[in-house]
C-alpha cells in the first residue's frame, strides 16, 4: 500500500475517484437519470470515474519500480 | 456567481491532494539534488505532462479563451507554429546538450559553454522573471475570485501562495511536477464540459463557420496580408516573428519548461519528452481557444450569455472563460471548473517557484556566495530560497495590483529577454568560435536594442515610451513579433562581431558542449521507440491539424 500511494497514477486515480464521485451523486440528486449534456455533472462524473477505474487499475497491475518515481 | 457546498467541497479535495502530493514528493527527498533537481529519476509519462502543464498556466487558459474570442481560430498558431516546432528542436537538438553536458540548469550551460558572467546574466533575469511571473499569477488569480466570486483580495492572495508554499517548501521539484501532472488532468476534466455542452448547444463547428466571419475560422487562408485578418499579421511575419524567433526563443531557453526535461530519468527520455508533450500540446486549442469562439457565436446568436464589460465599455475577454463556466456549468461542475482555474494559476507559479529555486541555489549562491558547501546545506537554502520565493511573489502581486501598467510593460519587456537569449544558444551549440565576451555582448546589446524597439514603436496605444514612434503597428502582438525579431538578429549580429575581436577557447574545453565537437549520442531505442518517430508522427499531426482549419 505505501508503494501505491507513491505511485503518481494511484493519486491521481483516488483523486478522480473522490470528484468523480461526488459529481455523478450530485448529478444523480439533481435530475434526469439519462446521460445526456443536460446533465452535465453526471455526464462528467461518470468520465472521471471511468478515468479513475483505468488509472487505479494501471497502478496496480504495473506497479512502478521502488525508485523511480512513478 | 454564488458557490453552494458541494462546490467548496470539491474546491477543499483539490486542495487536500495538492498537500498530500507534497507529503508523498517528501519521502523521496533526501538530497539538494533531489529537491531541486527531482533526483533526475521522473518517467516519461510524467515529464511530458509537467512540461506540457508547466506552459498551462492560468495566463495562457484564460488569455487563450480571450485570443480566441477576439482573433478567432488564428490563435492555433500559438500552439501549431509557436510551440510545437520549437519544442521537437528543444528535443532532437538541444537536449543532448543540455542533458549530456550535466549542467544542472540552462545558466549553468552558458557558463560550460561561455563564462560566468554570461551565466550571471542569464541567471539574473531569469530569477527576476520568475518572481515577477509567479506575482502575476497570483495577482490575476485574486483579481478574478475577488470579480467572480466576491471574495477578500488579501484571503486570495496568501491563501493561495500558502497552499503553494506548503506543497513546494516539502516535496520541491518532484512535489510541483507531480501536481502539475495533476493539475494537466484537472484542467483537462474541468474545461472540456464546456466545450461539449457549448458545441451541442449552438449545432457543433459547422454553426461556428456559418455565423463567424471567415476570416476568425480560418488560420492561413486570410495571412496574404496584415489587413486581411483580426491578428494584424501576415504568414511572413507569423512564420518568422511567432514560429522562429518568440517560440523558439522561449522553448528552447526558458529554464522553467527545460527543468522539467531536464529531470527526466535518462537522456533518452529527456530528448522524448518535449517530443511526446506536442501531442497533447497540438490538441490544446480544443479546450484553449474552441470555447473562445463558442464565445463569440453565442453573442451573436442572442442566447442568454454576455462577457462583462470593461470600465471603459469595451468587451473584457478575459472573462470568456469564467463567463462560460458561470453560463453552462450546475453546481458540482461548477466547483471542479472553479478548481481547474485555480489548479492552472497555482501550476503557473509552482513552475516559477521551483525554477527560481534551482537557479539562485545553483547559479547565485553556490557560484557567487558559498562553494563547495556540504549538500544538506544547499538543501536548507533550497528551503529558503522557496519561501524567499513565494515572499516576493506576494510582494509583486501587491505591486502589479497597484501599478497595473508597469506589470503589463514588465511582462512585454521579459518577453523579449528569451529572443536574444536563443541567439546565444544557437551559435554556442552550432559552433566552437563564439567567445564568452561575444555572448555576453550580445545578450547585453540584444536585450537593450528589445527595449529600445519597444519605446520607438507604438501598437494599440502601448509602447512608443521615447517619445516618438518609428514603426506603427495594428496589433500588440505584431509589435512583439517585430520586437523580437530585432532582439534576435542584432544579439546574433553583435555575438558574432565580438566573438572575432576576442581569442576562442581551446577545442579540448568545448567537448560535449557543442555540435562536431561532442560525440553523437544514439539512444539505443527500437526505432517505434526513438524521439525522431515521435518527432515526424508530431509533425505529421500538426499539418493535418493546419489543413483541417487552413
Amino acid at each position: 500500500m505505501g508503494q501505491l500511494l507513491q505511485d503518481l497514477r494511484f493519486i491521481i486515480g483516488l483523486f478522480f475517484l473522490t470528484t468523480g464521485g461526488v459529481l455523478t451523486a450530485q448529478g444523480l440528486i439533481d435530475g434526469p437519470m439519462q446521460l445526456s449534456v443536460a446533465n452535465l455533472n453526471l455526464g462528467s462524473g461518470l468520465a472521471m470515474l471511468v478515468f479513475a477505474v483505468a488509472m487505479l487499475t494501471l497502478s496496480v497491475l504495473t506497479p512502478a519500480p521502488a525508485t523511480g518515481g512513478h | 456567481m454564488q458557490l453552494q457546498f458541494v462546490d467548496y467541497a470539491l474546491i477543499g479535495i483539490y486542495f487536500l491532494f495538492v498537500i498530500g502530493v507534497g507529503l508523498v514528493a517528501k519521502m523521496k527527498v533526501k538530497t539538494a539534488g533531489d529537491f531541486l533537481l527531482s533526483g533526475r529519476s521522473t518517467p516519461l509519462w510524467i515529464a511530458s505532462l509537467a512540461f506540457i502543464s508547466a506552459n498551462l498556466g492560468a495566463q495562457e487558459l484564460i488569455g487563450m479563451c480571450a485570443s480566441g474570442a477576439k482573433y478567432g481560430a488564428m490563435t492555433a498558431h500559438f500552439y501549431w507554429v509557436g510551440a510545437i516546432p520549437a519544442m521537437l528542436f528543444l528535443g532532437l537538438f538541444m537536449m543532448p546538450f543540455y542533458y549530456g553536458s550535466r549542467a544542472r540548469s540552462v545558466p549553468e550551460y552558458l557558463a560550460l559553454r561561455f563564462d560566468e558572467k554570461t551565466r550571471a546574466f542569464n541567471a539574473l533575469t531569469f530569477a527576476i522573471m520568475t518572481v515577477f511571473s509567479s506575482g502575476v499569477s497570483l495577482y490575476a488569480l485574486a483579481i478574478l475570485l475577488e470579480a467572480l466570486l466576491k471574495w477578500d483580495f488579501n484571503l486570495c492572495v496568501f491563501s493561495a501562495a500558502l497552499i503553494v508554499m506548503a506543497y513546494t517548501y516539502v516535496g520541491g521539484l518532484t512535489s510541483a511536477i507531480y501536481n502539475e501532472v495533476l493539475q494537466f488532468c484537472l484542467i483537462v476534466f474541468g474545461i472540456a464540459p464546456v466545450v461539449v455542452a457549448g458545441l451541442a448547444q449552438i449545432g457543433g463547428w459547422d454553426a461556428i463557420t456559418s455565423t463567424l466571419p471567415a476570416n476568425m475560422t480560418h488560420i492561413w487562408a486570410y495571412t496574404g496580408s496584415a489587413e486581411a485578418n483580426p491578428m494584424g499579421v501576415n504568414a511572413g511575419s507569423l512564420i518568422l516573428g511567432l514560429g522562429f524567433f518568440l517560440s523558439f526563443g522561449y522553448w528552447c531557453t526558458d529554464y522553467l519548461v527545460i527543468q522539467r526535461a531536464m529531470a527526466a530519468r535518462s537522456l533518452g527520455t529527456a530528448q522524448t519528452t518535449p517530443v511526446i508533450a506536442t501531442f497533447p500540446k497540438a490538441l490544446l486549442p480544443i479546450i484553449t481557444i474552441l470555447p473562445g469562439l463558442i464565445a463569440i457565436v453565442l453573442l451573436k446568436t442572442g442566447a442568454s450569455f454576455a462577457i462583462p464589460l470593461k470600465a471603459d465599455g469595451r468587451t473584457d475577454f478575459d472573462l470568456t472563460l469564467p463567463s462560460l463556466l458561470a453560463h453552462y456549468y450546475p453546481h458540482g461542475l461548477l466547483g471542479i471548473g472553479l478548481t481547474a482555474l485555480l489548479a492552472s494559476f497555482m501550476s503557473g507559479m509552482a513552475g516559477n517557484v521551483t525554477a527560481f529555486n534551482s537557479v539562485v541555489v545553483y547559479d547565485l549562491y553556490e557560484t557567487f556566495v558559498k562553494a563547495k558547501a556540504s549538500d544538506q546545506h544547499y538543501l536548507k537554502v533550497g528551503k529558503i530560497v522557496t519561501i524567499l520565493g513565494i515572499a516576493l511573489s506576494i510582494g509583486t502581486a501587491y505591486v502589479a495590483r497597484g501599478y497595473n501598467n508597469i506589470m503589463d510593460l514588465l511582462q512585454l519587456v521579459f518577453g523579449f529577454v528569451n529572443a536574444p537569449l536563443f541567439a546565444v544558444f544557437l551559435l554556442g551549440m552550432s559552433a566552437k568560435r563564439p567567445t564568452g565576451r561575444g555572448a555576453f555582448s550580445g545578450l547585453m546589446v540584444g536585450t537593450a536594442c528589445a527595449f529600445f524597439a519597444h519605446g520607438a514603436s507604438i501598437a494599440e496605444g502601448k509602447g512608443g515610451w521615447l517619445g516618438f514612434s518609428l514603426f506603427h503597428f495594428s496589433t500588440a502582438m505584431a509589435q512583439s513579433f517585430f520586437i523580437a525579431i530585432v532582439a534576435f538578429v542584432v544579439c546574433f549580429v553583435v555575438t558574432i562581431a565580438v566573438s572575432f575581436s576576442s581569442a576562442a577557447r581551446p577545442e579540448s574545453e568545448l567537448k560535449g558542449l557543442v555540435y562536431g565537437l561532442t560525440d553523437e549520442v544514439s539512444v539505443k531505442a527500437p526505432w517505434y521507440k526513438a524521439p525522431g518517430f515521435y518527432a515526424i508522427v508530431a509533425t505529421v499531426v500538426t499539418l493535418i491539424l493546419n489543413v483541417l482549419v487552413w
